[in-house]
């Protein structure tokens, strides 16, 4: 048994495209790419490939992480250089590791996602206004923020223990660039979308639309607080 | 060469549902540089993204257009009402997924007519692209709109709006126009119609007047140009292991309604169900080499990464060499998890056998179309199936496990009187009854089975083309009295909407006055017709109104004698042929399909030298 451990981004092309619908595109990659993957055993098995974290609809990424686990053993670069020349556009396949033993499950690894945010401004907000409020989210011990839950009700949720870091780096012809390091993963997870909300929410010269663009540098492993080693 | 709007797409994607439907870079699909020389086409399917992304003629089209030097085809589709009101109201204009350009700029663009009801959406469809809908309105700059497909057989009510309309199979003759646009674009649009006019399997609906009579039939069929052809002779592709098939389709990412490998095992249908447009008008059948088939196969898996193959056709188990096909592909892909399916069945025991093998491990549900309650009546429309036939092959099919079984019914066809309505009943009782019966243990202890009726529209050349098609009243009333003597829990009834069905009527008989019901409805804000919580009833009857017109007129019988809107145009089956097919009917006389006899459909006549597949076997 051979788990790969690849690391990818998603580039414009795919940004649209749902956690579901990318999970597809991605077996039918390795079907063309005539990679022998594993199934699961039962009536209908499935391909064992297993995602560190969906991504929401809308971000772009440089650093998403997946596991697949195959029959057979082939080298990482072997692995690599098949997917490069089968992967769909704007699918950037950036590294490959291989691991001959099982490893613990990729989604219970990660705990953080480092973040590049650009949002657009008016002429009319002023870099001191920006770093008041980017202050005052992080002066604060509290932020809670009413939001619907799976069933539907609006219940509140405090996203500010889910801010790791945030802050400005750069403001240049109307554009706000934050980068900020959330929570993510299954037990506690941020969806940056809802903290851009909050900031737009601040001042109305912070543009709500045209949408921020979001994207996801790389994502941090709990143990060691550092990003994944592959 | 990027559009302007492209920026905003950015700011309307995020709110509309599904946005992966208006972006393309699918695997596969094609990126082309564009020159002076290229001539572009837009490959227009009026509705949406999942639907015609599921459709095979668009795949073969698309690539086949693609992989001419010259010519540039890019797939433009129905924007969903949410999307097509963000694009209105950010001034986006309709665009193609590949260039993201405006269709607006394109050499062509070429609806595809699968069904009535989409008619509207293809007007505005070129409204999205700023594009005057009637043709008399553009002028040299605007593309040539073209329609083609199965509804392009009587394309009359869209007379007003569409400049060439191609009858028959696309692959040969859509190459030939654009062969001849592109040796004389420097000409006026008119000219160029002139030129592609001659060409067999082109309709230019405006070289031609029609002539009303005081109650609204034909009185004449008038050419208003020289050397106007009278006749117009549908198109077919001869030899099907020498046409053109894709060796790659795109693979697009929001899950099409069918989203598999499709393989086209035949064109045509030896079957003759007298209601059955597509069995006449795709004569004579042509069957592509078991050899072929597996090639093909095996290109398109590669290329694409699916996991399963549909063995396609109008009646896949007619297929010559299906057990040797379907063996074949068992053995090769089993073991690289790759599956095989069919998407109807014809009721024997044969399919059942063919069914396990199949679906070895999950038994998903088997579909039947026994169209009809009674045997008299099945034998009226020529649907060559008894009940006992059907009762074994579902006492088959239970004791091999399934329990989930679809039966599809029509109701209004000629001659149907009450007894038959019963008949649909009492025949799914009777199905049930089998499953009580079955002993084995691999008895699937779920079962349901699901009924679904729909109205008989009658269609253009078939041979119950002058037969008159039940009032909404009368269908509601079958449909009521199904609804109360379907008792048991076990069963299922699901029934088509009366008012689209009688629209449907309207518009697959109707005549170029429809044009006018067509803009009007459409001006109402009419779209997506076919799709349930979208149809409008009250503003179609309007628009019918307002034109003085009426859809009774248009659903009732006609005589044999009368010009019919779309007799200029030849499917290869003769009238003579659809008459006496018709009176078989009233005499409940069977004809059988063509292998065990030809039935002297007109078909060989109307092609020199082609000689029927089936009848030189024997």
């Amino acid at each position: 048994m051979t788990v790969a451990r690849i690391k990818y981004g998603k580039g414009n092309e795919l940004k649209y495209i749902s956690h579901l619908d990318f999970m597809r595109a991605i077996h039918r990659m390795l079907n063309r790419a005539g990679m022998e993957v594993a199934h699961s055993q039962g009536f209908n098995p499935h391909p064992k490939v297993s995602f560190a974290m969906a991504m929401p609809v809308g971000m772009t990424s440089e650093g998403d992480y997946l596991d697949v686990e195959f029959n057979n053993s082939l080298p990482a670069q072997v692995i690599k250089r098949e997917l490069v020349k089968h992967s769909p556009p704007g699918l950037d396949i950036i590294d490959v590791k291989v691991y001959e033993q099982p490893v613990k499950s990729i989604s219970a690894q990660i705990s953080q996602g480092i973040f590049n945010v650009e949002i657009a401004l008016d002429g009319n907000v002023t870099i001191n206004q920006i770093d008041d409020i980017i202050q005052g989210i992080l002066d604060q011990e509290h932020i809670e923020l009413p939001r619907k839950n799976k069933k539907g009700k609006i219940v509140l949720k405090d996203i500010r223990p889910h801010i790791k870091k945030l802050h400005v780096a750069e403001i240049k012809q109307n554009i706000l660039k934050l980068d900020m390091v959330l929570s993510i993963g299954s037990n506690e997870n941020l969806n940056p979308q809802m903290l851009i909300d909050y900031i737009t929410s601040q001042n109305k010269g912070i543009k709500a639309i045209p949408f921020a663009k979001i994207h996801r540098i790389d994502m941090i492993v709990s143990e060691n607080k550092t990003p994944m080693d592959i | 060469m990027k559009s302007n709007f492209i920026d905003k797409l950015d700011e309307i994607l995020p709110l509309v549902e599904s946005p992966g439907r208006y972006i393309g870079n699918e695997v596969n699909s094609v990126m082309k540089e564009i020159t002076e020389e290229t001539i572009r086409y837009a490959f227009a399917f009026p509705d949406i993204y999942e639907v015609g992304m599921s459709h095979l003629g668009t795949k073969i089209l698309y690539h086949l257009l693609n992989e001419q030097d010259d010519i540039y085809c890019e797939r433009v589709f129905a924007p969903w009402v949410d999307m097509e009101s963000q694009m209105r109201d950010n001034d986006i204009p309709l665009y193609t997924l590949e260039t993201k350009d405006t269709i607006h700029n394109f050499d062509f663009i070429g609806f595809t007519l699968q069904y009535e009801m989409s008619y509207t959406n293809i007007l505005n469809m070129l409204d999205l692209a700023k594009i005057p809908i009637y043709s008399k309105d553009r002028n040299e700059d605007h593309p040539i709109i073209m329609v083609g497909g199965p509804c392009a057989f009587n394309s009359e009510p869209l007379a007003d709006f569409v400049d060439i309309v191609v009858i028959g199979e696309g692959e040969e003759v859509l190459l030939e126009i654009l062969k001849v646009y592109k040796e004389n674009r420097s000409l006026m649009k008119n000219d160029i119609l002139k030129k592609i006019m001659t060409i067999k399997g082109v309709y230019i609906p405006s070289f031609y007047d029609v002539k009303y009579l005081e109650n609204g039939k034909i009185e004449e069929i008038l050419t208003k140009e020289l050397n106007v052809p009278t006749h117009i002779k549908k198109r077919y592709v001869q030899d099907m292991d020498k046409s053109y098939f894709p060796s790659k389709v795109i693979l697009p990412y929001v899950q099409p309604v069918h989203d598999r490998v499709i393989l086209e095992v035949f064109r045509g249908c030896t079957r003759g169900c007298r209601f059955c447009q597509a069995g006449m008008i795709y004569r004579p059948v042509r069957e592509k080499s078991p050899e072929k088939l597996q090639e093909d196969a095996q290109k398109l898996i590669d290329s694409t990464g699916y996991d399963e193959i549909s063995l396609s056709s109008l009646s896949t188990t007619d297929y010559s060499q299906l057990q040797n096909l379907v063996d074949h592909l068992i053995d090769k892909y089993e073991g690289k998890r790759v599956s095989v399916s069919l998407p109807s069945l014809r009721i024997d025991t044969f399919s059942i056998g063919l069914a396990e093998k199949i679906q070895k491990v999950r038994k998903t549900g088997l579909t039947f179309a026994p169209e009809a309650g009674t045997q008299r009546l099945r034998d009226v429309i020529n649907k060559g199936v008894c009940e006992e036939d059907l009762l074994e092959a579902v006492s088959k099919a239970f004791e091999a496990g399934w329990g989930h079984i679809k039966l599809y019914f029509m109701i209004g066809l000629p001659t149907e009187t009450m007894e038959d309505i019963e008949g649909i009943a009492v025949l799914t009782e009777k199905v049930l009854q089998k499953y009580y019966e079955t002993k084995s243990p691999e008895r699937n202890k779920n079962i349901k089975i699901v009924i679904s009726t729909s109205t008989f529209v009658p269609k253009a050349f078939t041979p119950f083309q002058w037969e008159s098609q039940d009032s909404m009243e009368r269908s509601d009333e079958k449909i009521r009295y199904l609804k109360t003597r379907i008792k048991s829990k076990k069963i299922t009834y699901n029934w088509s909407e009366s008012s689209l069905s009688m629209l449907e009527g309207a518009f697959a008989r109707g005549d170029r006055r429809l044009s006018e019901v067509l803009y009007s409805a459409w001006k109402k804000g009419c779209k997506f017709d076919g799709w349930h919580k979208q149809f409008n009833y009250a503003e179609w009857i309007d628009a019918f109104n307002e034109c003085n017109l009426d859809t009774k007129d248009y659903c009732q019988s006609k005589s044999e004698n009368e010009i019919l809107p779309w007799d200029i145009i030849n499917p290869g089956v003769s009238k003579e042929f659809l008459i006496k097919e018709k009176n078989r009917a009233y005499t409940q006389d069977i004809t059988k399909h063509c292998r065990s006899g030809c039935a002297n459909c007109g078909i060989t006549e109307f092609s020199e030298r082609w000689v029927c597949n089936d009848c030189s076997q024997d």
